[in-house]
């Protein structure tokens, strides 16, 4: 046990960015932790202890560089997080844990593989093919392209504070480990490529959204494609870009999320165009709502702006890349502009703001703990708005970086005319809002496409689906097999002078080989 | 010549052999006398361990006890080395553990349960501790009749069935193993297993692979590996459940000691090297337990799966240990010690969970969750560990039987550790599920409940028998955090199982 225990003390290490992360991580889970005293009313007491747990965890995943400690710790992030969903619904703690389990194994083959080609430690890895089956065994559990499918439905579903922890962090821990084991001098092709996709097609779903907090969790997917590019172009400047990212969006997505929790709680329903009078009703959960979607959109003096300049000076120069990433900050900046403009312009009242400012008109008592949680929000987008170096120069490299804050000012405006323009001649492009979105209807969607190729309609119980299918499936397979070896008991016994016999004529039967 | 190697045997004999009369006397008195015989014997442990903590540590650590005075090569030894003083260890405490379940557990016929299953405690340890072949036979025929007079002790239809089937199975599997001696016997003139393995080699090579073979078969049949796996659910699932924690934990356990004893120390690995059997045995155990794991995801009974799953552990760590490398032993050790545990703790949770239901069917499993919550989390508590959770002990084990096989580069052997685990989800989780869903009880079924069958166990002494389960949970979680702790004594018996020669020399020398 002090063997272990020296191992595990030695493991931890200290260097470059990782300490900031940490940091970082420890103020979310504490924003978090305030807002969810008065949104969790059962069993507090074992929210917090798991919320301890998933804490420590996660800072050992961050900075140990060890595999063992590392994959024991992120199973521990998986357990307490996977727990902590059980105060929306239990099928979601199955669900979750179903997919991270699946996501682990990968990722411990990976770790395997890495171990068996001789990284003994977390380090950075040379070899393209290990690099890839390492961003296939993170891509379940940080939600890569094509196994971000989970993601929304999850990330959605989950409570208020749950959501906070898992889209502003837990998702994160992916990219941090990928980090440290992609080289700085040449990134990665493929995962450059993942998060192209997963910025252009997520912010799609994100633009065509009418719920809230589904519209969040598929900007989260967009958002982490940013990184996934970033960490994909390689340089010291997209590694700092991913960074800042990492950061930027953990504060505006943990802030987004509460004060989702607050607008339920406020208006009883998620869908945005319904929200109404929501300046005058809650003016400092709609200022940091504000803040946090000018994150989103890269507007100029925000965190959100330095980290996508950065990433933008890492690309070649050229026509090519100064259109395309013109494009993609346009769609960020359409869907994040999107909601503020349904909830604070379309269809809103401001003849009598200010009388029903002072009256105080609303339907949910704000605690002192909520907007303590925004404010450190609020606070983190604009330091790291400002001072994109971080207090205490932690990024040295970026006092004398310039960030063009002109063209950022012009790009914010010309951004802004656009989507000006478009909202108010698509009427906001209100869509209907999505039907319950959930993994199940997802199998079912599945199936009906699988069955449809047959021509024959087949309506499921999707409540038994995993009973029907999955493990049906298996089942008779398995039992097929096994009646199969399973012959009588006569049958049973020949076995023995069978097994002599091909003993002892081993040797022939192996010359043949 | 230390004594005490044969008071291990003789202790749970005399206890065996007195209990009828202690019944004379007062039948309540029993149970004392059946603790103070396990006591004695883990006090005898013990002390072997504190008296020679210096040379287990040196690595020197061997003691010997000739019966009767007879040197070898004519007498009967006893011989006791790293590797047996493990394995003596594990049984012993396991057998601990279950006579205090047993004695909460078992509610009739105390005194014939009692009596059969301390002749088990001393064959067990006999098989482990004596360094001749005919005495090995002699224990495992002890062995197999004392575990089929167990298995059929509900004296039900299907547990009658069950024990013949198994009894037919092992019979001829003892035969066998008879016939192997009788031939080493006529050819070397010797039943010492440090005199045959000098002299194996001198053997001509056809006599050579006959007797590998007959062992062979024998000892595989013993272990439930593939072509002869049929005897084990059934038995396992007729068994009252502290049995069958016996028959999974510690018997299969002895037969893989009496594996290693024989194919290491006595016919000696190069042998099978030279005949290829290594290949064979290595995707055979493999095979067989991708079959173990597979027809546990069909068997919709909780303690047939359980048994299939013990086909498909016991399957791996003979393949693991088949690869003959240090890290191979070291992770097929390791997961014995844990395999042990687990599956024992399993099984008597099983008897805590099942006591109230009709049967043993999935079907009936519902609800069982919701009325034992405590026992319930720790049942779960287990099968994670045998999925490989990592807080625990199972995931230890399971980690270096991995790195073993990748060590290896035997990729089967590495796809089989991963697929019984992901296979395990599937098929616990089925019945987790199972276990919280509410019961609603109809008409019919309060007949049915009334009619089939009267509740056969009704637990004697329920905290006792909750109270190993959670035990078993504690061991599993204790050790999982600190399985660092098992490094001095698997990496000393590793030691001894290498060096033959060592072996060779101290029980024909000393």
């Amino acid at each position: 046990m002090a063997v272990i225990w020296q191992q595990f003390l030695s493991s931890f290490q200290f260097d470059s960015y990782f300490p900031l992360l940490a940091e970082v991580g420890v103020i979310l889970t504490l924003m978090t932790a305030l807002a969810a005293w008065n949104y969790i009313k059962e069993n507090k007491f074992w929210y917090y202890i798991l919320t301890l747990v998933y804490l420590l965890s996660t800072l050992i995943v961050i900075l140990t560089n060890d595999w063992f400690f590392f994959l024991f710790a992120w199973e521990m992030v998986t357990l307490a997080t996977t727990f902590m969903l059980a105060w929306s619904d239990w099928k979601l703690v199955r669900q979750y844990f179903v997919i991270q389990f699946s996501g682990s194994s990968i990722l411990l083959f990976g770790a395997l593989a890495a171990n068996a080609f001789g990284y003994s430690k977390i380090g950075v890895i040379d070899s393209v093919p290990l690099q890839f089956i390492l961003i296939m065994g993170i891509g379940m559990k940080s939600g890569l392209f094509l196994f971000h499918f989970w993601l929304p439905p999850i990330h959605s579903e989950a409570p208020a504070p749950v959501s906070a922890i898992l889209s502003g962090w837990v998702v994160k821990l992916g990219y941090i480990f990928l980090l440290k084991i992609i080289p700085v001098e040449t990134g990665n092709t493929f995962l450059f490529l993942l998060g192209l996709a997963m910025i252009v097609y997520a912010g799609w779903q994100a633009l065509r959204s009418a719920d809230l907090k589904i519209m969040l969790a598929y900007s989260t997917v967009s958002q982490l494609g940013l990184i996934a590019l970033a960490i994909g172009t390689g340089g010291k400047y997209a590694f700092y870009g991913a960074v800042l990212q990492i950061i930027a969006h953990g504060f505006a997505k943990t802030t987004l999320f509460i004060s989702s929790g607050i607008w339920q709680k406020e208006y009883g329903s998620r869908i945005i165009y319904e929200f109404k009078d929501a300046l005058s009703r809650r003016p400092i959960t709609a200022a940091a709502t504000i803040l946090s979607y000018a994150s989103l959109g890269a507007v100029v003096f925000t965190a959100g702006y330095n980290s996508k300049y950065l990433i933008k000076s890492a690309q070649t120069a050229g026509l090519l890349s100064t259109i395309v990433f013109f494009l993609l900050g346009l769609l960020s900046f359409l869907y994040a502009g999107r909601v503020l403009y349904w909830i604070f312009i379309k269809d809103q009242d401001y003849s009598s703001f200010f009388e029903d400012l002072k009256q105080g008109f609303n339907h949910y008592q704000i605690y002192s703990h909520d907007v303590l949680a925004l404010l450190i929000g609020m606070l983190g987008i604009i330091v790291v708005g400002f001072w994109p170096e971080m207090p205490g120069n932690v990024l040295a490299a970026l006092v004398e970086k310039d960030f063009h804050l002109l063209v950022g000012f012009r790009d914010t405006t010309i951004y802004l005319g656009i989507a000006a323009y478009l909202f108010y001649n698509h009427s906001g492009f209100k869509v209907e809002a999505r039907g319950n979105l959930s993994l199940e209807n997802y199998l079912q969607l599945f199936l009906n496409f699988f069955y449809g190729l047959s021509r024959r309609s087949v309506r499921f119980d999707t409540e038994k689906i995993f009973e029907t299918f999955f493990y049906n499936a298996i089942f008779n397979a398995s039992q097929r097999l096994h009646n199969f070896v399973y012959q009588d008991f006569t049958i049973q016994l020949l076995w023995i002078p069978i097994f002599l016999t091909v003993l002892l004529l081993w040797q022939q039967i192996y010359s043949y080989f | 010549m230390d004594i005490r190697i044969l008071l291990l045997i003789l202790v749970p004999l005399g206890t065996a052999f007195l209990i009828p009369f202690i019944d004379l006397i007062n039948a309540k008195l029993r149970r004392f006398f059946v603790l103070l015989g396990i006591l004695l014997e883990s006090y005898l442990i013990i002390s072997i361990i504190i008296n020679n903590f210096q040379q287990l540590k040196n690595g020197e650590f061997f003691l010997q006890y000739y019966l009767g005075g007879w040197h070898p090569p004519l007498g009967i030894t006893l011989a006791m080395d790293a590797l047996s003083l493990v394995f003596a260890v594990i049984t012993a405490l396991s057998l601990f553990l279950i006579v205090i379940y047993s004695i909460g557990y078992i509610g009739h016929h105390e005194g014939k349960y009692y009596v059969l299953y301390f002749l088990i405690a001393a064959a067990s340890m006999g098989a482990i501790l004596t360094a001749d072949m005919f005495n090995i036979y002699v224990f495992i025929e002890m062995l197999t009749i004392t575990s089929g007079a167990l298995i059929g002790f509900k004296r039900t239809q299907e547990a009658s069935a069950a024990a013949i089937k198994y009894l037919i199975y092992n019979v001829l599997a003892g035969l066998l193993f008879f016939l192997g001696v009788l031939i080493i016997y006529f050819n070397l003139g010797t039943l010492n297993m440090a005199d045959i393995s000098q002299n194996f080699a001198s053997l001509e090579s056809g006599i050579q692979l006959f007797i590998s073979a007959i062992f062979l078969t024998a000892i595989l049949i013993k272990m439930g590996i593939f072509p002869f796996l049929f005897w084990l659910p059934k038995s396992y699932d007729t068994a009252p459940s502290p049995v069958t924690a016996v028959l999974s934990g510690v018997l299969s356990k002895v037969y893989i000691y009496i594996f290693i004893r024989i194919f290491w120390t006595v016919i000696g690995f190069e042998t099978l090297e030279a005949l290829n059997l290594n290949v064979l045995l290595l995707d055979l155990a493999l095979l067989s337990s991708f079959f173990g794991h597979v027809f546990a995801l069909q068997s919709n009974n909780i303690k047939r799966l359980l048994g299939y799953s013990s086909i498909g552990h016991i399957g791996m760590i003979t393949a693991v240990i088949m690869l003959n490398t240090e890290a191979g032993f070291y992770g097929g050790l390791l997961h014995i010690i844990s395999h042990m545990f687990m599956k024992a703790g399993l099984f008597v949770a099983c008897g805590y969970l099942l006591q109230y239901t009709r049967s043993h069917a999935y079907r009936d499993f519902k609800g069982v969750g919701i009325r034992n919550r405590s026992v319930f989390i720790a049942f779960i508590a287990l099968l994670l560990s045998m999925i490989g959770m990592p807080p625990l002990l199972g995931f230890a084990s399971k980690w270096y039987v991995l790195m073993a096989f990748l060590e290896a580069r035997s990729y089967f052997g590495a796809f089989i550790v991963i697929f019984g685990s992901l296979t395990a989800v599937i098929y616990y989780l089925r019945y987790i599920a199972k276990g919280f869903e509410e019961v609603k009880l109809t008409e019919d079924d309060l007949k049915e409940e009334i009619y089939s069958r009267p509740l056969l166990s009704v637990l004697y002494r329920e905290k006792i028998v909750s109270f190993i389960t959670y035990a078993y949970t504690a061991i599993i979680v204790g050790f999982g955090l600190g399985f660092r702790f098992f490094d001095l004594p698997l990496r000393m018996s590793i030691e001894s199982l290498m060096n033959v020669e060592r072996y060779i020399e101290l029980v024909l020398g000393g």
